[in-house]
Parts: structure tokens; sequence; C-alpha cells
């Protein structure tokens, strides 16, 4: 089954019900399939948002349940350079690192991306010019 | 049924182990078969279920986290850079 790479957006509304996007977060997560990835730079975006130290505790409970995975692109080195790479050609819409992570990653291994922000669908292309494979839409 | 299995060198030297310690490696197949099909079947509970019950098991404080709409990828930004200016 191929993986789908989770976005901050949906990993930070899952664990906090009090989120406006919590609903949306749960209700999406049932219909993916496969296995859901959480790369670094996502879990590092994520407790930047998590402040309370019970949101983190629950973060790493789905991981220890593996409700999500903690995972990294089969070639970080790769993935990284062509992320730069991906952030420099789209500079004027000020993307974030994360994001040109996933894109990376996403479009070496043919994954889909679970995100909430529009720009996945709106504006960013891959450097290919191919649109993001979104897992839920 | 006989099942033939094609064995690395690796699985092979396992297996010539397994033979020298009087394991009989025809009913650990038949064994591992019966598991690996039963974990298939076994129902999972969906994924939302297993979040509701690390939600409860960890409890939190009355009161919501401030944070930014998380589907505004500005307002997150500017979130964490007032967070990093701030350390």
């Amino acid at each position: 089954m191929r993986r789908v790479l989770v976005h901050t957006g949906p990993l930070v509304a899952l664990v906090d019900p009090k989120d406006r996007l919590h609903a949306r977060a749960t209700r999406e997560l049932d219909r993916l399939k496969g296995p859901l990835c959480v790369g670094l730079p996502v879990l590092t975006e994520a407790h930047f948002l998590l402040g309370a130290a019970h949101l983190r505790r629950r973060v790493t409970a789905l991981l220890e349940a593996e409700v999500l995975r903690l995972d990294a692109p089969d070639r970080p080195d790769l993935v990284t350079l062509r992320a730069l790479e991906w952030l420099a050609h789209h500079a004027e819409h000020a993307p974030d690192f994360t994001d040109g992570f996933l894109v990376a990653w996403a479009e070496r291994e043919a994954l889909a991306i679970w995100t909430f922000e529009r720009e996945f669908s709106t504006v960013w292309r891959t450097l290919a010019g191919k649109q993001v494979r979104l897992a839920a839409k | 049924m006989l099942l033939n299995v094609r064995l690395s060198g690796e699985d092979e030297r396992v297996v010539r182990g397994l033979r020298r310690a009087k394991v009989n490696v025809s009913e650990l197949v038949r064994r591992a078969l019966r598991e690996a099909a039963a974990r298939e079947h076994r129902v999972q509970p969906s994924r939302s279920v297993l979040v509701k019950e690390i939600i409860d098991a960890i409890p939190g404080p009355v009161g919501k986290t401030k944070r930014p709409p998380l589907d505004d990828r500005r307002a997150v930004a500017a979130f964490i850079a007032r967070k990093l200016n701030r350390g």
C-alpha cells in the first residue's frame, strides 16, 4: 500500500479536539489508505504549534500506536537538495521548507500528501511542472 | 499442497541452524502462515477510534491552545517565526 505524507496541519489538528479542523482531520483520517508517514520537518513544525505538553504526548502516542509512522525519504540528501531548489523556484510565494521537502519527497517516491493548505492544489507544482498528488481532496 | 520457497544464502544458513537444533522447520512455516493469516483477518479499530482513545488517555487542561489557523500557511509561518525570535 502506498504511503501518505502527513503535513503539519492534519497532524496538529488530530491531537487537539479544540482545534477548528479536528473534525475534518479525523474524518479524512479514516478515508486515507496506506501508512501515514510523518517526516522530521513536519514533526519539528508541529512541535512549535503544539505548545502544551499533553498535545505533544498525544503525538508520541500516535507514533507508538502506529497510527502514524515516523519516516524519511529513501534519499534524504537528494530530496533536501530538490526541496531547496523548489524553494528557490517558488521564492515569490515565500514557501516554507516543510512544503518544499514534502513536494520533493512526494515527487521522488510518487506519494500523495495529506494537507489542509490550499496552495498544494492551487499554487505549488513539482519542479517538473506537475500537480502535487493529494491524499484527501 | 507443497510450497516451494526460494531462500537467500542468509535464510539458508538460518534453516540449517534450526535443523541442527532439531526444530521442525515445516511446522514453523505452517505456524507462521497461520499467524499471518490471523493478523490479516483481525478487525482493527479505525484510526479515528485510536485517536480518540489516545486523546481520552492523555487529558489536557481546560481552555484552548493559542495557535493560528492550520490551513493558513502564512499565519502558521508567522507564528513559528515569532516563537523562534522569542527563543
